[in-house]
């Protein structure tokens, strides 16, 4: 039976591969549609992972529906042939197979006899119209957007995350005010009013203080005068807090940190610098020599600037610089070397 | 077991059967080749159709045809059971003594035409139904069996309803096929009238016996039935119930009551004996498409709607046909 049937079964084989590449290639388009969508989105430089993701699953895809769908079983080619006009003969001829009762051998002969008046060329290949309609859109769309994913993967046109946030654009981040003020004499240079969305960061503001006015700190405890807020989170009042400065060379003059060298500067006790209580300053607290006021370095205000003036005195009069003055010049160079 | 020379035997007198019957009856193929596909299969036929197209003649010549003994009982609302069935009577012997002896009565026969039997009362009626699907008769508590093989050929008439009692739907299911005796065309009508101007009696001469036919029966049951050619006509008698998982939509809307499992039967006896006739040696679609008209057409209660819409059994058969063919569920 089954020479018989050869040459009916190679044509339904065919058949049946054809359907079942048709209905991998859906699977594969599918795939390839929704990777290629998915790269576009997120990553358009993976768009070729697409193209491996088609081969994939069309292959197996084709093999699933081969084995499991479109295999013809020899009543499925039977049931074929009988639609060429056989009415059920080779049906009933598959399922008498075996049987050697005189009916079931003439029902055999007879559907023999009826087999050898039709040609096998009849038997045309039945693939419906919607498989096809269906293999050609998956197709469409699938290499569509893997043409769109490449393209954006070139720059050529935007990808798929910026056309999503044109078309939805993400809901605004919450806002926060940021107050720059002062406390003391002083002036801050920048924006003090900003508004900064959440998680961005503020524009640069400087503290300067007025003259004779040195800044301490920050509110926050932060002591350098530039201050750049990052990852605002929250509404801001920042104070840039200025300490009035005394005359007179701060610390001791030892080069040694003092045991306590007092507060910062204090506006509310003027005359009083860190230091002047001959203990000397600690390293990292107020010291006048750090200060930069108005682009220029602090020497220790008027005392140096007087040494200087009663020294070209002194010279001018005497032609020789007092022993109390030369200590002076001697302990200003020092400062400027420390 | 089936053996060339039955196979042989078959075709041989199914020809002579059809050659014979049509020397008395003109046209009427459908009705013809469906009444002896029933006799051959062993079912019952009810043969529906107005007087005088040849339903009682066209039993008669089978009566002949098959060389049967022909019992012919004219229904009518004084028709007693017992004048179906026979009864027992009173007989004296020779001594005098007094005895009861079954007379049997016309359905003792091997081809009954029950003529008109809707004009008969329900009570009648049920007479028969034991002798149609058992081949039995129970009279006085005494079963006799009845011949083989046995046949009621039954006419109605659909039109003058008056005084009559449709059969009930038990009796309805017990004939195998309902077929309507049409009209005769215009050449049939003159030849009808040309041959009975020569003679109105029958002259189709015995093509086979009781015995030969019962044999017919044997060799048409041996014919296979592939599983999708069964339960394709299997489905086709589910549809018919509007509450069936394989309801049909035209069910669902006009019909109140489907066919019984007999349909299933039915179609598939009569469909085996169709193809051989055919000289097929296997059932085919084809041949239960054409019998399920003759099948179900009686076995199917319509509803309300249907009557209201007048669509008739037919037309619903053919509905049904038609949804469960293109159902890629049933497909072929």
């Amino acid at each position: 039976m089954t020479n018989l049937l050869k040459s009916y079964n190679t044509r339904l084989t065919k058949e049946a591969i054809i359907k079942s590449l048709i209905c991998g290639l859906i699977v594969g388009f599918s795939a390839l549609l929704i990777s290629s969508l998915v790269f576009w989105i997120v990553n358009p430089a993976l768009w070729w992972l697409g193209a491996i993701f088609f081969a994939l699953f069309t292959t197996a895809g084709t093999f699933f529906f081969y084995q499991k769908v479109y295999r013809p079983s020899a009543r499925q080619v039977a049931k074929r042939i009988d639609g060429l006009g056989l009415e059920e003969r080779m049906l009933t001829m598959t399922q008498l197979e075996g049987d050697d009762s005189y009916i079931a051998v003439r029902q055999r002969q007879d559907a023999i006899s009826a087999l050898s008046t039709i040609n096998a060329k009849l038997l045309k290949m039945a693939i419906s119209v919607p498989l096809i309609v269906c293999a050609s859109v998956t197709g469409v769309l699938g290499l569509g957007t893997t043409t769109v994913s490449a393209l954006s993967a070139a720059g050529v046109i935007s990808s798929g995350k910026d056309v999503i946030e044109e078309v939805i654009p993400p809901a605004p981040k919450p806002e926060f005010e940021i107050n720059y003020d002062v406390k003391g004499s002083g002036m801050i240079e920048g924006d003090v009013f900003q508004i900064v969305v959440q998680g961005e960061s503020a524009t640069g503001v400087l503290a300067v203080p007025d003259d004779d006015w040195a800044f301490t700190e920050w509110s926050d405890g932060s002591t350098n005068p530039y201050r750049e807020d990052g990852n605002v989170q929250e509404n801001m009042t920042i104070i840039a807090n200025f300490s009035k400065l005394q005359d007179g060379f701060p610390g001791d003059g030892d080069g040694q940190p003092g045991e306590d060298d007092g507060a910062p500067g204090d506006p509310e006790q003027p005359g009083k610098k860190p230091g002047d209580d001959g203990q000397g300053i600690k390293g990292g607290e107020w010291e006048a020599r750090n200060q930069v006021i108005d682009g220029q370095t602090y020497y220790g205000g008027k005392t140096y600037e007087n040494a200087y003036e009663d020294m070209l005195e002194d010279l001018a009069q005497n032609g020789e610089i007092p022993d109390e003055l030369r200590k002076v010049i001697e302990s200003y160079f020092e400062t400027i070397e420390q | 077991m089936v053996t060339e020379k039955d196979i042989e035997q078959f075709g041989k007198q199914c020809e002579n059967i059809f050659t014979q019957v049509s020397r008395d009856v003109i046209g009427q193929k459908e009705v013809v080749e469906g009444t002896i596909i029933a006799m051959i299969a062993g079912g019952n036929v009810l043969l529906e159709g107005v007087p005088g197209v040849g339903k009682t003649r066209l039993v008669r010549s089978l009566g002949r045809v098959f060389d049967l003994p022909f019992s012919r009982i004219q229904f009518t609302p004084d028709l007693m059971p017992a004048d179906v069935t026979g009864t027992n009577i009173i007989v004296k012997d020779e001594h005098g003594n007094s005895s009861f002896e079954f007379q049997p009565g016309p359905i003792f026969s091997n081809i009954i035409l029950a003529d008109e039997i809707n004009r008969a009362t329900p009570k009648t009626q049920s007479a028969l139904l034991e002798a149609m699907q058992e081949h039995t008769v129970t009279v006085m508590g005494t079963s006799r069996k009845l011949e083989e093989p046995f046949f009621v050929l039954a006419t109605q008439n659909p039109i003058e309803q008056d005084g009559t009692y449709p059969l009930p739907e038990a009796q309805m299911d017990r004939f195998m096929f309902k077929l309507i005796v049409p009209n005769p065309t215009l050449d049939e009508l003159m030849a009808i009238v040309d041959m009975t101007q020569k003679t109105m009696a029958e002259v189709a001469e015995c093509a086979c016996n009781g015995e030969q036919l019962l044999k017919m029966r044997e060799t048409a049951n041996q014919i296979p039935v592939a599983d999708e050619v069964l339960r394709y006509a299997m489905i086709l008698t589910s549809a018919t119930h509007p509450d069936s998982e394989c309801a049909s939509e035209a069910a669902k809307k006009y019909i109140r009551v489907g066919a019984s499992p007999r349909a299933g039967q039915a179609l598939i006896s009569a469909a085996k004996v169709k193809a051989l006739i055919k000289g097929r040696f296997n059932v085919a679609y084809s041949d239960i498409e054409e019998l399920a008209y003759p099948v179900l057409r009686h076995r199917i209660k319509m509803n309300f709607e249907a009557i209201a819409e007048r669509v008739s059994a037919d037309d619903a058969i053919k509905m049904i046909l038609d949804e469960v063919s293109k159902n890629p569920k049933y497909k072929k």
